[in-house]
């Protein structure tokens, strides 16, 4: 089934679970898959599009094995298949260099610092999701009772 | 000569000094007609600089001296330089002293008015070559005088100018000896902070950690008198248990299961609960009587409080660790030595900047090393400045060795080796320099002082620290006696 | 359902869809019916393969007009690829496409036009703040107020485009509601419901009603402006009142009282005020029809040439309109001109035995052959498919009923369709908020319909002919 997806990537798995389980809001219409690296989203990213399934959000933790977050999210953000992806950066201990480049570079909507309010967190992701799916999908209605509703309904009056 | 229609000054210059002074004043004092000789104590002034004067004076005997008044001093520009005639320059500018003149020992003068001299002079020819021949000789040896004092003056400028050097670089010196005095300061503050804080932290996370295990057992408890208690019993402990999979794992055993089961929200509820295997589903569907998605969802519920349990006793620990080390770490304010081994020291420093780490290969090559004698974590400040350099240098990315061996010279060795790109040649020699500037009052610090203060401490320890380096290879050495020395040896500043 | 599974050309269901069709498409080619002749033999074709796209959106529904158009053309014209008979009536190509430009389309138009302008100066919102402060504060009031306001909305607005305005609105106050509270249940179905009852009152206010009108004026009956408002909307508001007491009933609210917070101030630019005279102007024309004789469709023009000369819509807009639905409308009345060129209406007809059927079966046959329709297909469609098949009908000289009233059953049936999500986009949207679940849905979609038919099957033929309105 094509749906969209939210992407984690945070190597920590404690961190990560955590993560996930403050993302469960969303499960019912979105997909929300972890990688604890750059090279597993990748794979993760591989095998969405592979399945026909869009990357709707990304959050990303800095600190990374292997390739900096900041640097992932450049890369992503050249590339067609994410460029509309929404890119969000979690993380404590992103200089201020670095989120500068990824506000460039990388078109990253926010920056949420660790640790994070679950509130918080809802309000972000469902405001970075309803701006992605009022840009990129057709079908807002299966959006409107996870998503911001009123936002997605005056836009479907627009229609 | 005498005869001659027109002597030359020059006729009396072939004459010796001596034989040609003692001519001038006997044909002087033949013309003046003896005239009574006039004497001075060792110390009067014969005249004052810059007075009139209407005669001059031939030194018959003793010693005088020419000085002027610079500043309220005496200064002397003439004294085995003055010659016969004093008066000379008054002579010479009409009336007017340019020095002073005083009697160094008891003096005989002959003197002589101005207008009895031209007298003298015109109407004797022979006297005008021998007065211009001592004239000339005077002022020879007067200019010769001139010349060495401007070479002394020029040489003593020099003098001056490398003391004034000397000066700037001692005080230079006193303001990098300050700033490592304040950065000491501020990192035994910074440590007594640091003890300070993982002390106050030990408890509250000892209580977290205890608290988590209490919840785990009191849970394990109220699962087991639940109806189907043995499943949930089961459950729980093994999520509590259970090592953390990394996504690749559970993406493949999810992939696997919904191959299995063919649905896939099924196989990634599985998956999260640790169930492999659609038949362990079943199975404790059976055991709880429930129908199997029933039965997914009960032990998700189990699922999802061990797992939460299980990451706070897990996060628990790594703060024990933490804070563990930071107390060893901050260990510096301990008053008096004690047997050490440094290889504790190196881990609480690695375990602290373990957030550096995470690109980097850590090979500990830890060789045997006897315990040394040194206040607690001395060299940790040592360490740390090795290892954010070697950081630096390798930009948090590659392989880092750190290797201690015990010499046989009973010395212990400790590597710090980075794969980073290496020294340039022409910075190796100034690494362990002060190297700091000043700005807007505040003082910065380069990647110089963290070496100049290990080397410093290293030292008072009576150790080396010494660096090769090459691309892909920088190798800081630092070498440890057994018993560092009772007295500190003095402080080296650069090498 | 996702977009890109519903637009990936080849999905099986929509192959499937496809298949059918073309089945169905072909019966006529093969078996041979008596007394229709050979184009009213093709034109049942397209109208057979028409029923199965329409219900299967194997294409888009108003690619399936499109086609309808084409196939209409290229079958049944006189410039068909096959030739006609000579003995049958070859209807000229224009005739279909002509519909495309049918007097009800530009009467819509203008409705598009007037909708889009009150949406772009925040008239509809205005209008919603001013018009609910009356209702008070109690749930039930406040329910009452938003179902007027949703109705008079839709009657020149969209259906789904008041509801989706007015569901933005309501969602954060349905939020705030107490989980369990059935109130919320009432709050998020009063809207779309009203919006379905409202959409009936007008000509404008849904595409049926464009259709049917379409359909009489062909049939040669002129309904204007005023006077298909003076035949519905007293039904619109009978329903409305009941439809408000079945909603408050069925799902009472806790709450002692509500608070709708609506965010807007009244535009007060040259442009919005420009737009508040066009729009006070048209419906003031469309109102006085009888007085001045201007048809409803060339005032409907009106807007459209002042709002686009005036730049008071964009070209960004223009191309942004619902052209979707005028030619969903269009291919309808192409059906229609098929079905009644080709002597397939009398054909049709013939089949069943009208006499023996009483007058007001046959309506009210038609008006729930129509619920059901659209309860499960767009109304539109269900419009396009039974209003030319209803008016031919009631043309007939054997039935006793009136094309007019036939006509405006179907149309007002398949508005009355709201039983399920998919019944409207309207219901569709109060489903999406999570807030109602399809049985409570269907529950009170039932109850409108159940009053509703009797309404109309009973009460308004006797209404219609009492005000003089009807033969």
């Amino acid at each position: 089934m094509n749906q969209i997806l939210i992407l984690c990537i945070e190597d920590e798995s404690e961190v990560r679970d955590a993560l996930v389980r403050d993302l469960a809001p969303f499960r019912p219409v979105f997909r929300i898959e972890a990688a604890e690296d750059a090279a597993d989203a990748r794979t993760v990213l591989r095998e969405a599009e592979a399945a026909g399934d869009r990357v709707g959000l990304i959050l990303c933790d800095h600190l990374l094995p292997g390739q900096r977050g900041v640097d992932l999210l450049i890369e992503l953000h050249r590339e067609p298949a994410t460029r509309a992806t929404r890119k969000v950066l979690i993380t404590g201990q992103a200089g201020l260099d670095d989120t500068i480049r990824a506000i460039n570079q990388a078109g990253l909507q926010h920056y949420i610092a660790k640790p994070w309010q679950p509130a918080d967190l809802h309000a972000i992701v469902r405001n970075q999701l309803t701006d992605y799916v009022m840009a990129n999908e057709e079908e807002l209605l299966p959006y409107v009772s996870t998503l911001d509703g009123p936002r997605l309904l005056e836009a479907l009056a627009k229609k | 000569m005498p005869g001659s229609e027109h002597p030359v000054f020059t006729d009396g210059l072939h004459l010796p000094e001596p034989e040609l002074e003692a001519r001038m004043i006997r044909e002087l004092d033949a013309f003046l007609g003896h005239p009574p000789r006039r004497r001075l104590e060792a110390g009067a002034l014969l005249f004052g600089e810059d007075v009139e004067l209407d005669s001059l004076w031939i030194l018959l005997d003793g010693q005088v001296r020419l000085f002027r008044t610079i500043q309220g001093q005496e200064v002397v520009f003439h004294s085995q330089t003055v010659g016969r005639i004093v008066g000379l320059l008054a002579f010479a500018s009409r009336n007017r002293s340019f020095f002073a003149c005083r009697a160094v020992t008891p003096v005989t003068l002959l003197e002589i008015r101005f207008e009895d001299l031209s007298r003298a002079l015109e109407s004797n020819p022979a006297l005008l070559g021998l007065f211009s021949a001592v004239l000339l000789r005077s002022m020879a040896r007067r200019n010769r005088r001139l010349v060495e004092l401007q070479t002394e003056v020029l040489s003593l400028n020099q003098t001056l100018a490398a003391e004034r050097d000397q000066l700037a670089r001692t005080l230079r010196e006193l303001q990098q000896a300050q700033a490592l005095l304040v950065e000491s300061e501020k990192m035994a503050t910074l440590g007594q902070i640091a003890a300070g804080v993982a002390h106050e932290l030990n408890n509250p996370i000892a209580a977290i950690a205890r608290a988590a295990d209490f919840l785990g057992q009191d849970l394990q408890r109220l699962a087991g008198s639940m109806p189907g208690g043995d499943v949930f019993r089961e459950h729980l402990a093994r999520t509590l248990a259970q090592k953390p999979t990394s996504t690749r794992e559970q993406r493949e055993a999810r992939a696997q299961l919904a191959r299995e089961t063919g649905d896939e929200t099924l196989a990634s509820r599985m998956v999260e609960i640790g169930l492999a295997h659609k038949a362990e589903l079943e199975e404790v569907a059976r055991q709880l009587a429930q129908r199997p998605e029933q039965a997914l969802e009960t032990l998700a519920g189990f699922h999802q409080v061990g797992a939460a349990l299980r990451n706070i006793e897990r996060c628990a620990r790594r703060i024990t660790d933490l804070v563990q080390s930071l107390r060893s770490y901050a260990r510096a304010d301990e008053p008096d030595p004690r047997e050490t081994d440094l290889r504790e020291g190196l881990d609480d420093t690695l375990n602290l900047l373990a957030h550096r780490l995470r690109e980097v290969e850590v090979d500990r090559q830890y060789g045997d090393l006897p315990p040394v004698s040194i206040r607690g974590g001395e060299l940790n400040q040592v360490w740390t400045n090795l290892i954010v350099n070697a950081l630096d240098a390798m930009k948090n990315r590659g392989r880092l060795v750190v290797r201690t061996e015990a010499l046989p010279s009973g010395h212990m060795a400790v590597h710090i080796i980075d794969s980073g790109p290496g020294i340039p040649p022409e910075h190796k020699a100034r690494i362990f320099d002060l190297q700091f500037t000043t700005r807007q009052g505040r003082v910065e610090f380069g990647l110089g002082l963290g070496l100049a203060i290990s080397r410093n401490i290293v030292t008072r320890l009576g150790g080396t620290l010494t660096v090769e380096s090459s691309p892909g290879c920088t190798d800081f050495c630092v070498t440890l006696p057994r018993t560092p020395p009772v007295r500190p040896v003095p402080q080296e500043t650069t090498p | 359902m996702n977009a890109r599974a519903r637009n990936a050309p080849f999905a099986p269901a929509r192959l499937l869809g496809l298949l059918v069709a073309i089945l169905a498409f072909s019966i006529p080619w093969i078996i041979h019916f008596h007394d229709l002749s050979e184009a009213g033999h093709r034109v049942f074709a397209i109208f057979l393969m028409a029923v199965v796209l329409w219900v299967t959106e194997a294409i888009p529904l108003h690619a399936t007009a499109a086609l309808i158009i084409l196939l209409n053309i290229l079958l049944a014209s006189n410039v068909a690829l096959i030739p006609l008979p000579k003995e049958d009536a070859a209807p000229a190509y224009t005739m279909y496409f002509n519909s495309l430009a049918n007097p009800v389309l530009m009467l819509f138009l203008g409705g598009f036009f007037l909708a889009d302008g009150a949406a772009k100066y925040g008239l509809d919102k205005n209008l919603a703040r001013v018009l609910l402060k009356p209702f008070g504060t109690r749930p039930d009031r406040i329910i009452l107020g938003l179902m007027v306001i949703a109705a008079v909305f839709s009657m020149f607005m969209s259906n789904t485009a008041t509801t989706a305005t007015l569901m933005a609105v309501v969602l954060p106050v349905a939020a705030r509601l107490p989980a369990g509270d059935k109130g919320k249940i009432a709050l998020v179905l009063c809207i779309p419901f009203a919006a379905n009852i409202g959409g009936m009152g007008t000509p404008v206010g849904t595409p049926p009603n464009a259709i049917a009108l379409g359909a009489l004026n062909k049939a040669g009956l002129h309904v204007s402006f005023i006077e298909w408002m003076m035949m519905v909307v007293p039904f619109m508001v009978v329903l409305l009142v009941f439809t408000w007491f079945v909603l408050t009933r069925l799902f009472p609210s806790k709450a002692a009282s509500l608070s709708i917070d609506i965010q807007s101030t009244f535009d007060r630019s040259p442009q919005a005020r420009l737009f508040y005279v066009v729009a006070g102007i048209t419906i003031l024309l469309w109102f006085t029809e009888p007085l001045h004789g201007v048809q409803s469709s060339i005032v409907g023009f009106l807007p459209v040439v002042v709002m686009l000369a005036t730049r008071l819509i964009s070209d960004k807009e223009f191309h942004s309109m619902q052209w979707s639905v005028l030619w969903l409308v269009a291919g309808g009345i192409a059906l229609g001109d098929g079905v009644a060129k080709t002597g397939l209406d009398k054909w049709l007809i013939a089949l069943a035995d009208w006499e023996n059927m009483a007058p007001g079966m046959i309506a009210g046959a038609m008006c729930i052959t129509a619920l059901l329709f659209s309860t499960i297909i767009s109304n539109s469609a269900t419009a396009n498919l039974l209003v030319p098949i209803g008016v031919t009908l009631a043309a007939s000289p054997d039935v006793a009923i009136s094309p007019l009233a036939t006509a405006i059953f179907v149309a007002l049936g398949s508005s009355l369709a709201m039983a399920l999500p998919i019944s409207t986009p309207p219901n569709a949207i109060a489903y999406s908020t999570g807030a109602v679940q399809t049985k409570q849905m269907a529950t009170a979609g039932a109850f409108v319909a159940i009053a509703g038919l009797p309404l109309f099957i009973w009460v308004a033929p006797w209404l219609w002919s009492l005000m003089g309105l009807v033969k």
